[in-house]
């Protein structure tokens, strides 16, 4: 997948946004995923560390 | 948390551009392009990280519960004062050796992801150390094999039918751009090159000519 295109009027909001979206396009495992909420993008993938899982929600 | 990035970025660009100067109007259509650069390696690496960071968890509660349980023993010894600095150098030694790894690993990392930049290197192989000089015989074998690769440059030129210049040898053997300044660094370097092996450059020019 190229790189989004800037033109210099994103403001910084819009530049996060396109990261995510290009981050969650790319091949990740299937523990992982981009989630909206109130059309914010927030990353979130589960990890399993021994006998204990972990969901993270970045957002 | 991504947002906070494109400030970094302004930071990036402004620093950067001193080292090596653009085109001011360019600033306003790399800005974005720099910052979702750095985003995207910011998420990039936050999968590696958080699963880093269970380890390294794991490797600190080893070491803090050993140390805890060391206390322990230590307090119920009768010679607590030379038992205690015992373990205290054999814990030192522990946490410097978890230091070092956590260091090595972030280098690692670092080291490798520039080094995939194809015109910037970091060497990864142990160099001389810092401050040390060269033994004389390594700096008589330096200058031998540099005096070699004089010769060689020298011929190479007087048989292609070029001008004969202290440059053009200087370019042949020590071509480089200096990036501060955008000139020609060759002849400054092969001349620091000489000064630093003590190589007498006008009597291998004389003796090549001579066998010539």
């Amino acid at each position: 997948m190229s790189d989004p295109t800037f033109d210099g009027s994103e403001s910084p909001a819009e530049i996060a946004k396109a990261a995510i979206d290009w981050f969650g396009k790319q091949s990740h495992g299937p523990d992982f995923s981009i989630v909206y909420k109130d059309s914010i993008p927030l990353m979130k993938y589960e990890l399993q560390a021994g006998d204990v899982g972990f969901i993270c929600l970045y957002d | 948390m991504l947002e906070a990035f494109y400030e970094d970025a302004v930071k990036i660009f402004d620093e950067n551009v001193k080292i090596v100067p653009i085109e001011p109007e360019l600033r306003a259509i790399l800005l974005p392009h720099i910052a979702f650069s750095g985003m995207t390696m910011m998420l990039s690496r936050l999968l590696i990280l958080q699963t880093q960071l269970f380890l390294e968890n794991a490797d600190d509660a080893r070491l803090t519960t050993s140390c805890v349980f060391l206390h322990s023993l230590v307090s119920q010894s009768e010679h607590k004062k030379s038992v205690g600095r015992s373990v205290s150098k054999m814990v030192r030694q522990l946490i410097d050796e978890s230091v070092a790894k956590l260091a090595k690993k972030k280098r690692d990392f670092l080291v490798g992801f520039v080094n995939d930049q194809p015109l910037l290197h970091i060497p990864t192989s142990v160099g001389r150390p810092l401050g040390s000089t060269k033994s004389e015989e390594q700096r008589a074998a330096d200058a031998a094999q540099f005096e070699q690769q004089i010769e060689d440059a020298i011929r190479s030129i007087i048989n292609s039918g070029q001008t004969l210049t202290k440059t053009a040898v200087a370019k042949l053997l020590c071509g480089g751009l200096n990036l501060k300044t955008g000139t020609d660094s060759s002849l400054s370097v092969f001349g620091n090159k000489l000064k630093r092996l003590k190589i007498d450059y006008p009597a291998i020019v004389e003796r090549v000519r001579v066998v010539k």
